[in-house]
C-alpha cells in the first residue's frame, strides 16, 4: 500500500513527463505479435504489480498466449494501471506485459473508433494495408485533407495536410490583420522538427509529377507553427495529382535539430492513399466550388 | 489530490482516448444530494482489487482500501459492489482514488448514489457536481474536525486566486447537504457555519473559523 501511495505520488507529479514515441496503427499492428479485443474482467495490485484477467472477444492477429496481463510498477512516470468492466483494443507481445506506452485504446460501446474501423476492414480483406485513413473536412468556407505518415526510417509520425479557405468566415471578435489573411490554399508537411533553414526544401512526388514545399515559419495562419508548406496554385495541381497517384513520396533533408534520431535523408518515405477512400476527391470538389 | 487526479485524466488520455466520453447518466442531482445526506457510510479510497464473474456480469465487485473516513468507517480494507461503467458504475480502475457513498451494507453503488472521482462524473455529464467531494468533507468536519475540513478546502481553493464565481456551486452543495443552517451570503464574506470565506474584488483572499457567538 505505501508503494502504491508513492506510485500515485509520481503520477502527481511526474506523469506528464512520460514521453511515448507517437505511433500509427500500422506501427503498432506490425510491432505487436498480438492485437485484439478483450473485456478486462478482473485486476488487482499487490507488490508492485497490477495483475488483470481478461475475455478475449475479437482477435486481429496472433493467439494471444498469456491468460493474464500485467504491468509493474517502478516509481517512473510511465506507471500505468488498468479497469474493470470496459472493453479494451490491445497491442501486445507474447507476455502480456501492458504499459502507458503499449497503446491500449478503452473502447466505449457506440462510439466510432477510427483504429478499430480499419482493422475490421483489414481483416475482413477490404483494405489492402493499415496505412492512416484521409480525412475530409469542410466547414465556414474552409475545407481540409489529413493524414498521418512516418518519416525518417519510422522514427516520427507526421502529418500531411492539404487546406483551403474559399471565404471569410463571420467571427466576432477577428482582428482586421488576422482577417486579412484568410484566403489561402496549400499543402502542410508537419514534420516535428524545428529551427530548419530558411532555404530548407521537401520533395512531394506524386506518380509523374515533383513538387516542393519550402520552410516557413509561422505557417499556420492564427496559430505560431513552422512546417514545410507549398503554396498556390501547386496545391490544386498537388491534389489532383493526388487523384491519380497510389502514393506520395516525400525527399529531402532535415536537420532535426534537437532530435538526432531524425536528423538525415527523408528517404523511403511514402504517404499512401489507400485508404483514403473519397477524401481526396471531395477536397478537390470543395477547392473547385 | 487535485492535481494527482488531473494527471490520472492526462494519463488516461494518452491510453484511452475515448475516456470521458461516455454516455451520460440520467441521474437527478436532488435525489443524488439527498442519497448523501441519508448515507451510512462515505469515504474516500483507492481501489485494490476488482472483479467480475463474467464478461456478462452486470456488477464489479471491489475491494478499497480506506484513505479518509469521511462518515460511519474506520481506515481498513472495505468490500463494495458497482455496476458497469456504462450503466453509470464507479469506475473500477485500480489504484483510482474515488469518493464512495454507502446508504446500507451490501448496496451496489452508482455514480446516481453520489459515489465517484470527479473526472468520471463528468464524463458522464455530471459535471456541476465537481465540488461534492469537498462540500462532503466540509459539512461532515467543519464543526468537528476543523483541522480535516481546513486540509480539504487547502487542497482545493487557493488564496488569492480562486474567483468567487467558481466557488459559488461549493457554496450552493453546501446548503443543499446541511439543510440546517442557513449559508450568509454578502458582498466580500459567505459565512458557512463557523467557517467564514473571505472576499476581496471577487478573489478568494482568506477563510478563517470564527469563535463561537
Amino acid at each position: 500500500m505505501r508503494y502504491f501511495a508513492i506510485f500515485l505520488a509520481f503520477f502527481a507529479v511526474d506523469a506528464v513527463a512520460c514521453s511515448c514515441a507517437p505511433t500509427d496503427l500500422e506501427w503498432r499492428y506490425e510491432n505487436s505479435s498480438n492485437v485484439f479485443i478483450a473485456v478486462v474482467t478482473a485486476a488487482r495490485y499487490e507488490d508492485r504489480r497490477i495483475e488483470a484477467e481478461f475475455e478475449v472477444t475479437e482477435v486481429f492477429k496472433g493467439d494471444v498466449p498469456f491468460s493474464v496481463l500485467h504491468t509493474t510498477l517502478t516509481g517512473s512516470s510511465c506507471d500505468t494501471t488498468i479497469s474493470v468492466g470496459p472493453e479494451y483494443l490491445f497491442f501486445l507481445g507474447d507476455e502480456g506485459l501492458f504499459s502507458a506506452c503499449s497503446g491500449h485504446q478503452r473502447l466505449v460501446p457506440g462510439q466510432p473508433n477510427s483504429w478499430l474501423d480499419l482493422l475490421r476492414r483489414y481483416k475482413a480483406g477490404q483494405t489492402p494495408d493499415l496505412s492512416s485513413p484521409w480525412g475530409f473536412r469542410s466547414h465556414d468556407g474552409y475545407c481540409s485533407l489529413r493524414t498521418t505518415f512516418r518519416a525518417a526510417r519510422g522514427a516520427i509520425l507526421s502529418n500531411l495536410s492539404l487546406e483551403y479557405r474559399f471565404a471569410v468566415p463571420d467571427y466576432d471578435g477577428w482582428e482586421i490583420e488576422e482577417m486579412a489573411r484568410v484566403g489561402y490554399a496549400r499543402v502542410v508537411a508537419d514534420l516535428p522538427t524545428r529551427d530548419e533553414s530558411h532555404d530548407a526544401t521537401i520533395q512531394l512526388s506524386t506518380n509523374d509529377k515533383t513538387f516542393t514545399a519550402g520552410w516557413s515559419e509561422n505557417a499556420m495562419p492564427f496559430r505560431r507553427r513552422s512546417a514545410f508548406t507549398l503554396n498556390g496554385a501547386d496545391v490544386h495541381s498537388f491534389a489532383e495529382a493526388l487523384l491519380e497517384s497510389d502514393s506520395v513520396r516525400v525527399d529531402g533533408t532535415i536537420n532535426g535539430y534537437g532530435r538526432p534520431e531524425i536528423q538525415g535523408e527523408l528517404t523511403d518515405t511514402h504517404i499512401r492513399t489507400t485508404n483514403a477512400g473519397d477524401s481526396i476527391e471531395r477536397f478537390v470538389q470543395c477547392m473547385q466550388q | 489530490m487535485r492535481i494527482c487526479l488531473t494527471v490520472l485524466i492526462l494519463l488516461a488520455n494518452v491510453t484511452t482516448p475515448a475516456l470521458g466520453q461516455s454516455e451520460p447518466c440520467e441521474c437527478d442531482r436532488q435525489t443524488l444530494l439527498r442519497n448523501v445526506r441519508l448515507a451510512e457510510t462515505i469515504f474516500y479510497g483507492a481501489i485494490q482489487e476488482a472483479n467480475m464473474d463474467s464478461r456478462h456480469s452486470r456488477v464489479i465487485a471491489l475491494a478499497v482500501d480506506i484513505i479518509d473516513p469521511i462518515r460511519g468507517q474506520e481506515r481498513g480494507r472495505i468490500d463494495v459492489k458497482t455496476t458497469l461503467p456504462h450503466a453509470c458504475g464507479v469506475q473500477a480502475m485500480i489504484g483510482n482514488h474515488t469518493l464512495f457513498v454507502i446508504s446500507q451494507p451490501g448496496e451496489i453503488i452508482t455514480l446516481c448514489g453520489g459515489s465517484g472521482s470527479n473526472h468520471y462524473r463528468a464524463g458522464h455529464e455530471l459535471d456541476d457536481l465537481h465540488n461534492l467531494l469537498y462540500a462532503i468533507v466540509v459539512v461532515e468536519s467543519a464543526e468537528r474536525e476543523s483541522q480535516v475540513a481546513r486540509s480539504w478546502l487547502n487542497r482545493k481553493f487557493r488564496k488569492g486566486r480562486e474567483r468567487r464565481e467558481e466557488m459559488e456551486d461549493f457554496f450552493s452543495l453546501l446548503g443543499e447537504l446541511d439543510q440546517s443552517v442557513l449559508i450568509t451570503i454578502s458582498d466580500d464574506e459567505v459565512v458557512y457555519r463557523n467557517i467564514v470565506f473571505v472576499f476581496d474584488d471577487d478573489i478568494l483572499v482568506d477563510y478563517f473559523w470564527k469563535e463561537p457567538s
